[in-house]
């Protein structure tokens, strides 16, 4: 869970749903093999709650991903962040604590 | 076209005529003229359910003018901050518990691991970390549970069904001591995620994962109890005391559940419903456990359904 990954691609499809949303993108590995990864994110509702919209992302968008990679050696993986090609960066993909709560708590 | 207008208004008369409508006189429908569709003369109706609402009772919750001298429960919305499955658990459990959890083997899935992301029931689904929603009417609050979009219903000063149906969110009643709204609740439905304890040495960081808890049937006179209280105006406490003697031997007290207050737009809880194929995990009935497919196959069958 604490390892991270980043991976750059272009978006071949972003799900809002619940219980997880799921990002598909599609990468070039270093031998020039394509390779289609998912991302899971939070709920629909907890992202939106964290600043995310159904509509930041649609298929042909690049974007790169930081997440956490599963233990089986799938390319799925646990999204931390995804930067747009606008620069915009979104985070706390479970959703972020409530103004004034401190992680850990 | 007239036939199946005929059919219709049939079906619908039946319908009505199930209805409990008080006053109305249990004969049968007036006599249609010869050739006309039958219709049983006498159609059996069950005896209304008692109302266990209690309209009339004077106690803190019953009128409309009360919401006023409530705890503010209402506004906005609240978030867990605290791990949806209990660390630490120290309660002993009595020997067929002990006996089942020493056999249970670790699930590897979140509690949604069953077949269309079926809900875990209480008290889990009201501790997963998307938002709770309270409403108020005399004799009622309810909470929407943003998780699964279910909604418990809590009948405040009132009295349990006479014969309740099991249910994932229990037949729940309330009232107020002081500041804390306390909440019984009864008649869970047999499959609902009961976690028992945890695997010797594991659960004991502040969030548990489900594949550290064991978990296990409950028994038919399981009961919870809740005290509901503010700790400050954008803080709720939840405590939970669990009664079932066929689990544990003596009751079991919860870990405390906080909440934080979400105000504004985030205070509006969203939907939720399930089915959108996207999860490459997927669930599987013979081993009771998701199995990973390949995102490229999953991304196929998406693309798939896009064409259609």
């Amino acid at each position: 869970m604490t390892r991270k990954i980043t991976i750059s691609g272009t978006v071949e499809k972003w799900v809002w749903s619940n219980p997880h949303s799921w990002l598909y993108i599609r990468t070039t590995k270093p031998g020039g093999a394509q390779e289609i990864w998912g991302f899971e994110a939070g709920s629909a509702g907890m992202l939106a709650r964290s600043g995310w919209n159904s509509s930041d992302m649609k298929t042909g968008d690049k974007v790169t991903v930081t997440a956490s990679p599963s233990r089986n050696g799938r390319p799925v993986g646990l999204i931390s962040d995804v930067k747009l090609a606008n620069g915009k960066v979104l985070g706390a993909g479970f959703g972020a604590p409530p103004p004034g709560f401190a992680p850990g708590n | 076209m007239n036939n199946r207008k005929t059919v219709l208004a049939a079906i619908m008369g039946s319908a009505m005529m199930a209805l409990p409508s008080a006053g109305v006189a249990q004969a049968g429908p007036p006599p249609g003229p010869p050739g006309s569709l039958e219709r049983p003369t006498a159609i059996p109706m069950q005896a209304p359910s008692p109302n266990t609402m209690q309209p009339a009772s004077t106690a803190l919750g019953s009128k409309w003018s009360d919401v006023t001298k409530l705890p503010d429960f209402f506004a906005g919305n609240w978030q867990s901050v605290t791990s949806f499955l209990d660390r630490e658990l120290q309660t002993s459990l009595t020997p067929k518990a002990k006996a089942y959890a020493d056999a249970f083997k670790p699930i590897t899935d979140i509690p949604f691991a069953g077949a269309g992301c079926k809900t875990p029931g209480m008290p889990t689904i009201q501790r997963l970390g998307s938002p709770l929603k309270f409403f108020f009417e005399p004799g009622m609050i309810a909470i929407y549970i943003e998780n699964s979009s279910m909604t418990r219903f809590i009948k405040v000063n009132g009295k349990h069904a006479a014969r309740p149906n099991p249910s994932y969110l229990g037949d729940s009643i309330g009232h107020f001591e002081g500041n804390e709204f306390v909440v019984e609740s009864i008649a869970f439905a047999d499959d609902i995620l009961f976690q028992y304890t945890n695997f010797p040495g594991k659960g004991t960081s502040n969030f548990v994962l489900p594949i550290e808890s064991i978990f296990g049937p409950h028994g038919p006179n399981l009961r919870m109890v809740e005290r509901m209280k503010l700790l400050d105006p954008d803080t709720m406490e939840i405590t939970l005391t669990i009664y079932d003697d066929t689990v544990w031997t003596k009751p079991y007290v919860a870990n405390t559940q906080i909440f934080k207050r979400n105000r504004g737009d985030a205070g509006i809880p969203a939907e939720w419903v399930c089915g959108s194929g996207a999860d490459p995990l997927e669930f599987d009935p013979a081993s009771n456990e998701s199995i990973m497919q390949d995102p490229a196959d999953v991304l196929k069958k998406l693309q798939a359904k896009d064409a259609k």
